[in-house]
C-alpha cells in the first residue's frame, strides 16, 4: 500500500541537550546535536553533483545546539543551529534509516 | 548523589572564598549549576564588599570545574545579587549551594539552552485533505482530470477548491470558463476566482493570456508560496492541486509548503507515460506523500458511429502498472469528444454532459479516491 510507513513519521520531536524523535511505531530515538549538524545534507554541506563533503566537521563547535527548527511538509525538519545554519532539510525517512542514534522503545 | 555532583562539589569545597574562612559552598556563593553535555553553566553571587575577589574566584571555579570529568567547557556569570541571579535564571530566588538544575532552565546570557518543539509551517490548513494531481509526462490530461475530480467531489456534496500550480502553462482558467478574467487583490490578499461552485486560483488569472511566464526557479517558488499564503482560500473539505507535468521546483516547494494527505498520478496507457509516472512515484516517495491511486486517462477510444473500441493509447497499462506498485488504481477514462469539447467551452465534461462515459468514470474515481484516502487515515 501506499501508505506511509508509521516508522518514518513523527509524532512527537523535542529538544533537551539531544534531539528527540519519537516515532508513530512507538520507536523513540536519540541523536547528537553534533552528529546532526555534521551529517548536514545541504547543497553547502554536500557537493550537489560529486557528492564530496565540503564541511569541515572540525569547524563545528562541540556544544553547537539547535535554536529553532520547523517541519517540512510531511517528510522533514529543518534546524536552525546556533551556528547560523539553517538549510539543511533532515527528512524522517533517512533519520530512522540512517543517522546514528540511541533507541528507546517506548509503548 | 551523583559521581559528577560528587566531583564538583569536592572541587568547590577546596576553592576559599575571598579573604573569609569559608570554602565557597559554605559561603553558599554558587546561585545555579547546570550541565549540559560537556558544558558547565554556573551564577555565582558575589556581594560588591568582595568585587575585588571576583577576577580570582572565577579563574578558580572554571578550573575546578574543568577538572571535573566530561566537562571541558565552562560558563560563569557573577552578579551581585539573589535578585539579579533570580532574573537572569528566571527561577526563584533560592539558595541552590552547588546544586545541580536538572529543569534546562535558561542558562544565563545565552539564547534557551533547548529549542522548542519543531514549528509547524504549513498552507492549505483549513482545507480537511490536501489532494496532489501529478503525472511524470504532459499532455496526459492533468488538468482535465483535476477539474473534473473537483467537480465530481462538489456533486458528491463536498466543497471543494482547486490550485492551479502549472504556471507556465495554466490551463484551468480555460477549462473552468475564466478567461480574461484576474483574480482580485484586496491589499496584500488574492481573491479566488469562483466558477461552478469551486474557487480557485490561477496564473492564467494573475497575468495576460498572451504573455509569458519565463521565470527561474526560485520565482516559481515564490509565486507558488503567494499562491498558497496570500490568496483568501475559504477552505472546505478538499483542495485539489493542479501540478505542472515532471518532477521539478513546483513540486519540491508544495511537498514543502503542504502537508499533503497524497497524490494521484494521472497517465495514459503506454509504456512511455508510465516510465515517468514511476519517476514521480519516486519523488512523492521521497518527500513522504502517499500515492493514492493511479488513474489511466485516454484509456480506449469508443466510435461514437460504429460503437467500435479502439485502444489508441492501448489500454489497461496504468492498471497493470498499479498493480505492480501495489496502488489502488481509481479509474479509467475514456477517450471521449465530450471531455474535449467540456474543456474547450469552460464547462467541463462532468457538467456538460453528465451522462457521458468519462463524467460517470469522473464520478466513480471521486469515489474511489475518498475511499483510498479514509484507508490512509
Amino acid at each position: 500500500m501506499a501508505r506511509l510507513a508509521a516508522k518514518y513519521r513523527p509524532k512527537e520531536v523535542f529538544y533537551d541537550g539531544a534531539a528527540h524523535i519519537i516515532f508513530y511505531d512507538g520507536a523513540h530515538c536519540i541523536y547528537s546535536y553534533w552528529e546532526l549538524r555534521t551529517s548536514c545534507t545541504c547543497a553547502s554541506c554536500i557537493h550537489e553533483i560529486t557528492g564530496e563533503k565540503l564541511l569541515d566537521d572540525a569547524t563545528i563547535a562541540e556544544d553547537i545546539k539547535p535554536l529553532g527548527s520547523e517541519y517540512v511538509g510531511n517528510y522533514g525538519l529543518r534546524i536552525n543551529w546556533s551556528d547560523g545554519h539553517s538549510t539543511g532539510i533532515y527528512p524522517f525517512r533517512g533519520l530512522r534509516d540512517k543517522q546514528p542514534h540511541e533507541t528507546l522503545q517506548v509503548d | 548523589m551523583d559521581p559528577l555532583e560528587q566531583q564538583i562539589r569536592d572541587a568547590f569545597s577546596s576553592i576559599m572564598f575571598a579573604d573569609t574562612d569559608k570554602n565557597v559552598l559554605e559561603a553558599d556563593i554558587v546561585y545555579s549549576l547546570e550541565i549540559n553535555e560537556n558544558r558547565a553553566d554556573a551564577v555565582v553571587i558575589v556581594d560588591q564588599e568582595f568585587e575585588s575577589f571576583i577576577s580570582g574566584l572565577t579563574d578558580d571555579l572554571e578550573a575546578a570545574l574543568k577538572s571535573c570529568e566530561g566537562i571541558s567547557e565552562v560558563g560563569l556569570n557573577v552578579v551581585g545579587s539573589a535578585e539579579e541571579a533570580q532574573k537572569l535564571t528566571g527561577g526563584p530566588v533560592e539558595s541552590a549551594n552547588a546544586q545541580q538544575h536538572h529543569d534546562h532552565g535558561q542558562s544565563p546570557g545565552q539564547a534557551p539552552a533547548h529549542a522548542p518543539a519543531p514549528a509547524k509551517k504549513n498552507y492549505l490548513g483549513e482545507y480537511g485533505e490536501v489532494i496532489l494531481v501529478a503525472s511524470g509526462k504532459g499532455g496526459v490530461g492533468k488538468s482535465t482530470t483535476a477539474v473534473n475530480l473537483a467537480l465530481a467531489l462538489k456533486a458528491q456534496g463536498k466543497k471543494v477548491s482547486l490550485l492551479d500550480a502549472d504556471i507556465y502553462g495554466p490551463s484551468v482558467p480555460a477549462m473552468m470558463g475564466s478567461r480574461g478574467e484576474f483574480s482580485e487583490v484586496i491589499g496584500q490578499q488574492m481573491m479566488p476566482v469562483s466558477r461552478h461552485g469551486i474557487e480557485y486560483m490561477s496564473m492564467g488569472n494573475l497575468v495576460e493570456e498572451e504573455e509569458a511566464v519565463v521565470w527561474r526557479g526560485p520565482m516559481a517558488h515564490q509565486v507558488i508560496e503567494q499562491m498558497l499564503r496570500d490568496t483568501q482560500w475559504p477552505g472546505g473539505d478538499y483542495m485539489i492541486i493542479d501540478l505542472p507535468p515532471g518532477t521539478g521546483d513546483v513540486q519540491i516547494t508544495l511537498a514543502q509548503m503542504t502537508e499533503a494527505s497524497g497524490a494521484v498520478i494521472v497517465c495514459t496507457p503506454q509504456d512511455v507515460a508510465l516510465l515517468d509516472a514511476r519517476k514521480a512515484f519516486r519523488m512523492f516517495e521521497k518527500v513522504s506523500i502517499p500515492i493514492l491511486g493511479m488513474i489511466e486517462n485516454m484509456s480506449s477510444f469508443v466510435c461514437p458511429h460504429c460503437a467500435k473500441e479502439t485502444p489508441i493509447f492501448s489500454k489497461g497499462g496504468a492498471k497493470e502498472e498499479s498493480d505492480d506498485q501495489d496502488f489502488p488504481f481509481l479509474g479509467a477514462i475514456p477517450i471521449e469528444l465530450a471531455v474535449r469539447e467540456g474543456g474547450d467551452s469552460g464547462v467541463p465534461v462532468l457538467l456538460s454532459a453528465p451522462d457521458s462515459l468519462a463524467a460517470k468514470a469522473y464520478g466513480k474515481i471521486a469515489v474511489e479516491l475518498q475511499k483510498s484516502l479514509s484507508e490512509e487515515e
